[in-house]
C-alpha cells in the first residue's frame, strides 16, 4: 500500500478527533467515537479520490445524537470526506439520543445558527417545517442530475418520500433532507432458540401469542418476549407499529382529511390488547424500556424475541453480544382482519440544512457526500459504506445492504421491510406531541393502570386537543 | 412615613451616598430581573396561552384553558398526588434515621471521625450520575441488588423499578440513601451546639440514654429542626433528577412526580401547558412551605407563652 499526503491528512484529522475525545475523561462512548475516527482513517488510506475540491474552504458544524449508528458513522466517514475536501473542517458536536430530539427543536425554534447540517429523525420534519428551519435541497441537486437518479435508483421510493414530505404542509417537490440511514421496525428473534424448538417467526399477532407462550422459560431467565415500552413515545410507536398491521390508523381518513383521531376502533382495540396480553410473556424490563434496554436485554441473552422493535444494527455486532450471529430479523407480523396485512413502520434519521445555518453550498457537498453510493463516477465510494457499516450504522441503500447482508441479518430485515414500509407517524408538525401522549396511554394499559377502552379513549380525546390546538379543524 | 433626617436628604453627600449605593445594586436588580422576574413573568404569560415548540405558527391566547385542562387532567392530580405522599414519607423517614444517625455520630466511639467523613460521600454523587448506578444495581436479571438476594440470602430476583408496586419505594430507598447522611449532619451541628451547661446539669439529674435526647436535645435543637424539615420539604416536593433518571415517570405512571410531570409536557412541545403545570407546582411548594412556617410560628408562639405562664 502506497501512503500519498492526503492519507497522511486523514490519519492526522483522525488522530486530532481521537485526541479530542480523550480530553477529560476516557468513557465508553469516547473510546468508540476514537475507534470509529481510527476505522475511517484506516479506510482512507484506501481512497483515491477522483476529484478533490483543495478550492472549498470553511468549517461545517453537524449536530447529531450520540452513539455508535448516528454521530459516530459521521466520524468515520469524515477522513474520506477530508480527502475530497481537504480545506475544509468538519466538527461533529452529539448529545444523547433522549435529549437531542426535543433539542433540535430548541435550536430550531431560537432560530439557532450554530449548526450547518443536523441529523433529525422523520417525524420531527414536519415540525422543522413549520418553524421554517428546513432548506430546500432541490436547487442545490439541480446540478447533480446523475447523482439524484442514482439515490432515487436506489433508496426505496416510500423511504425517500419521507423526507420529501410531499403529503405535508410542503410544496410538493421539496426536498428537505437526504437520509443515509434506513430503518424499520420488524420482528427480532434467537434463531437458535426458535430452530431448537421447531418454530418459525410468527406471521401474526394471534401466532406471535403462542410462540411466546412456547418459549417463555423465566425459571432459566429466558424472557420470552421484551420491546420498548416507556412512557413516551417508545410505547406510541408500539401501538402505531400494532395498529397499521391490524389495518388502523392515527386519523380516520389518514393521509390527510379532517385528521379525527381513530384509535379507540377495533383494529386499535385488537393492537393494545395483544401488546397487554404479551406481557405476560415479557422480561421485567419491558415495562419501562427504551430501546437501550431492549438491545441490552437481548444481547445478554435473557430475552429472546420481539415482534415489533426498532432496527439496530448493534445486535449483528460481536463487539457487543456474543449472539451477534443467533439474531435474526423478518417483516413485523400482521392482524387478522380483513384490512390487516405485513406493515412496518419506517423511520430512520435525515440530513437537513438549518435555515439559519452557514456554509450552505459546503454543508450539502458534506450531505451529499455522506449518501453516497459506491459509484466512484459520481463521487461516491463502496469506502463511505463500508465506514457507516463498520461504526454501527445501518443503510438506506439497498446495494449496499445487500452487500452487507450476509454479516448483517439486520440488512435481510431491512430489505424485507422496506417493501411493505408506512411511514412512523402521520406527517404533521404535531408527530411527536402525539406519539408522546399515546405512548403514555398505552404504557398505563400495558402496566395495569387503566384498562383498555380506556386507555383507547384517552388517546382519542388527547390526540384531537393537539390536532385542535395545531388549528387542524378551523 | 419614616426617613433620613431632612438635613442629610438635602445635602450633596447624600445625594452622592444615594448614586453611590443604586449603583452598587444596580447589578444584583439587573440579574434579578433578567434571571427571575423577567422569565417568571415570561412563565406567566406563556401559561395563557397555546404555543407549542414543534409548530410557533399556531401560537395564541387562549386564557385559563391550560389550568383546566390540568384540573380535568387525571395524571395530573395522580403527580400531585404522588409528590405530596413522597414528600411527607420520604422527609419522614429521612428525619428518624438522621436523628438516630446523629445519635451515634455525637458519642464519642472510636473512629466516629472517619464516620462522619465517609456518610457524607452520598451528599456529594451527582444525583445523575447516582441514579444510573442504581439502575444498574435494581437491574432486574443482571443486577446486584439481585444477585445479593438470590445468591446471598435465598430470595427470589425482583424487578424493582419494574413494578408498578415497587417502582417508588425503590426511588425513595435510594433519596433517603443519598439525603439522610446531610439530615445526620445538619442535627449532629445542632446537638453539638448544646450548652455543655445543660448537659452536664441533664446528667446530674440522671437523665440519660434516650430520655435525654427526648427531653433535653430535641427540645434544644427544635429550631434546627425545623429548618431541616423546610429544606428537605422543598427539596422534596420539586424532586426531578432522580426520578427521571431512574424511572422517567414509569412503569406506566406509576413514579410520576410533579416535576418530572412537567417536563414531560415540555418534551411533547407544550410549552403554554407546561408553564401552567409549572406555576401549579410553584403554588404547591409555596403553600406547603407557607403552612408549615404558620404552623412553626404558631406552635413556637405556643411555646413561648406557656413558658411565660
Amino acid at each position: 500500500m502506497k501512503f500519498k499526503d492526503r492519507d497522511v491528512f486523514a490519519y492526522d484529522n483522525a488522530q486530532k478527533s481521537i485526541e479530542h475525545e480523550r480530553k477529560g475523561a476516557f468513557t465508553r462512548r469516547r473510546m468508540l467515537k476514537a475507534s470509529a475516527a481510527t476505522l475511517g482513517a484506516t479506510l482512507a488510506a484506501q481512497f483515491a479520490p477522483s476529484t478533490v475540491y483543495g478550492d472549498v474552504s470553511g468549517t461545517i458544524v453537524h449536530f447529531a445524537a450520540s452513539g455508535k449508528r448516528l454521530s459516530n458513522t459521521l466520524v468515520a466517514v469524515k477522513p474520506l470526506f477530508d480527502k475530497v475536501f481537504p480545506n475544509v473542517k468538519l466538527e461533529v458536536v452529539s448529545k444523547p439520543v433522549s435529549e437531542a430530539l426535543t433539542q433540535i427543536n430548541t435550536y430550531m425554534g431560537s432560530k439557532s445558527s450554530a449548526f450547518d447540517v443536523v441529523s433529525a429523525d422523520h417525524a420531527q420534519f414536519a415540525a422543522l417545517h413549520a418553524m421554517d428551519a428546513l432548506t430546500d435541497l432541490g436547487p442545490y441537486l439541480k446540478d447533480s442530475e446523475a447523482w439524484l437518479a442514482d439515490y432515487d435508483e436506489d433508496v426505496p421510493q416510500m423511504y425517500r418520500e419521507m423526507w420529501n414530505i410531499p403529503k405535508g404542509p410542503a410544496p410538493p417537490g421539496f426536498i428537505a433532507g437526504l437520509a443515509p440511514d434506513g430503518n424499520a421496525m420488524m420482528t427480532f428473534y434467537r434463531k437458535d432458540v426458535f430452530d431448537k424448538a421447531g418454530i418459525k417467526p410468527p406471521k401474526t399477532w394471534p401466532e406471535v401469542l403462542e410462540v411466546a407462550k412456547e418459549i417463555h422459560d423465566p425459571a432459566r431467565e429466558r424472557y420470552a418476549y421484551c420491546a420498548a415500552m416507556a412512557r413516551n413515545f417508545w410505547a406510541g410507536y408500539q401501538y402505531f407499529g400494532a395498529i397499521v398491521s391490524w389495518g388502523g390508523h392515527t386519523f380516520v381518513d389518514e393521509p390527510g382529511g379532517n385528521f379525527e383521531p381513530a384509535m379507540s376502533t377495533e383494529e386499535g382495540f385488537q393492537a393494545l390488547s395483544h401488546l397487554v396480553e404479551l406481557q405476560k410473556y415479557a422480561h421485567p424490563v419491558t415495562a419501562n424500556a427504551g430501546e437501550d434496554e431492549v438491545n441490552r436485554v437481548f444481547g445478554n441473552g435473557t430475552a429472546l424475541f420481539s415482534p415489533l422493535s426498532w432496527g439496530t444494527a448493534v445486535l449483528n455486532d460481536s463487539s457487543y453480544t456474543d449472539l451477534y450471529r443467533e439474531w435474526n430479523m423478518a417483516v413485523s407480523p400482521k392482524g387478522t382482519t380483513p384490512n390487516s396485512d405485513h406493515r412496518a413502520l419506517t423511520g430512520g434519521f435525515g440530513f437537513f440544512l438549518p435555515t439559519w445555518g452557514g456554509n450552505k453550498e459546503t454543508a450539502f457537498a458534506w450531505s451529499k457526500f455522506m449518501n453516497s453510493g459506491d459509484r466512484e463516477d459520481l463521487g461516491g465510494s463502496p469506502l463511505i459504506a463500508d465506514a457507516i457499516v463498520g461504526a454501527g450504522g445501518q443503510l438506506s441503500r439497498l446495494s449496499t445492504l445487500k452487500r452487507w447482508s450476509d454479516r448483517k441479518p439486520f440488512f435481510n430485515g431491512l430489505l424485507e421491510s422496506f417493501p411493505v414500509c408506512v411511514n412512523s407517524s402521520p406527517i404533521v408538525p404535531e408527530a411527536y406531541a402525539i406519539m408522546g401522549a399515546v405512548g403514555e396511554e398505552v404504557a398505563d394499559a400495558v402496566n395495569g393502570q387503566k384498562d383498555v377502552e380506556a386507555a383507547l379513549k384517552a388517546c382519542d380525546k388527547r390526540v384531537r386537543r393537539i390536532m385542535d390546538d395545531g388549528g387542524h379543524y378551523s | 412615613m419614616t426617613g433620613p433626617p431632612a438635613y442629610f436628604r438635602s445635602s450633596q453627600l447624600a445625594r452622592q451616598q444615594r448614586k453611590v449605593a443604586y449603583l452598587l445594586l444596580a447589578p444584583a436588580v439587573i440579574i434579578l430581573l433578567a434571571l427571575a422576574i423577567y422569565p417568571l413573568i415570561y412563565a406567566g404569560t406563556l401559561s395563557f396561552r397555546v404555543d407549542p415548540l414543534y409548530n410557533p405558527k399556531v401560537a395564541r391566547f387562549i386564557g385559563w384553558r391550560n389550568f383546566t385542562d390540568l384540573f380535568e387532567d387525571s395524571r395530573f392530580w395522580t403527580s400531585i398526588q404522588l409528590t405530596l405522599s413522597w414528600a411527607f414519607i420520604v422527609v419522614v423517614i429521612q428525619m428518624v434515621l438522621g436523628f438516630l444517625l446523629a445519635i451515634m455520630l455525637d458519642s464519642k466511639i472510636r473512629g466516629s471521625g472517619l464516620l462522619r467523613s465517609l456518610i457524607l460521600i452520598p451528599v456529594f454523587i451527582s444525583p445523575v450520575a447516582m441514579g444510573l448506578n442504581w439502575r444498574f444495581i435494581f437491574e432486574p436479571v443482571t443486577g446486584l441488588a439481585n444477585w445479593i438476594l438470590s445468591n446471598g440470602l435465598g430470595f427470589e430476583k425482583y424487578s424493582w423499578l419494574s413494578h408498578v408496586d415497587t417502582a417508588l419505594t425503590t426511588l425513595m430507598l435510594v433519596d433517603c440513601w443519598q439525603w439522610t447522611p446531610f439530615v445526620a449532619l445538619i442535627l449532629l451541628a445542632g446537638m453539638q451546639s448544646i450548652s455543655p451547661e445543660i448537659v452536664e446539669a441533664a446528667r446530674l439529674d440522671r437523665i440519660r440514654g434516650i430520655k435525654f435526647y427526648i427531653k433535653i436535645v430535641l427540645p434544644l435543637i427544635r429550631p434546627v429542626i425545623m429548618v431541616v424539615i423546610l429544606i428537605r420539604l422543598v427539596d422534596e416536593i420539586r424532586m426531578f433528577d432522580l426520578n427521571y433518571i431512574m424511572t422517567e415517570g414509569g412503569p406506566g405512571s406509576s413514579t410520576l412526580l410533579a416535576s418530572t410531570y412537567d417536563y414531560t409536557i415540555f418534551k411533547h412541545g407544550h410549552l403554554g401547558l407546561m408553564a401552567a403545570c409549572g406555576f401549579l407546582i410553584l403554588l404547591l411548594i409555596n403553600g406547603v412551605v407557607g403552612i408549615f412556617l404558620n404552623t412553626l410560628y404558631r406552635s413556637e408562639k405556643a411555646a413561648r407563652q406557656e413558658n411565660i405562664s
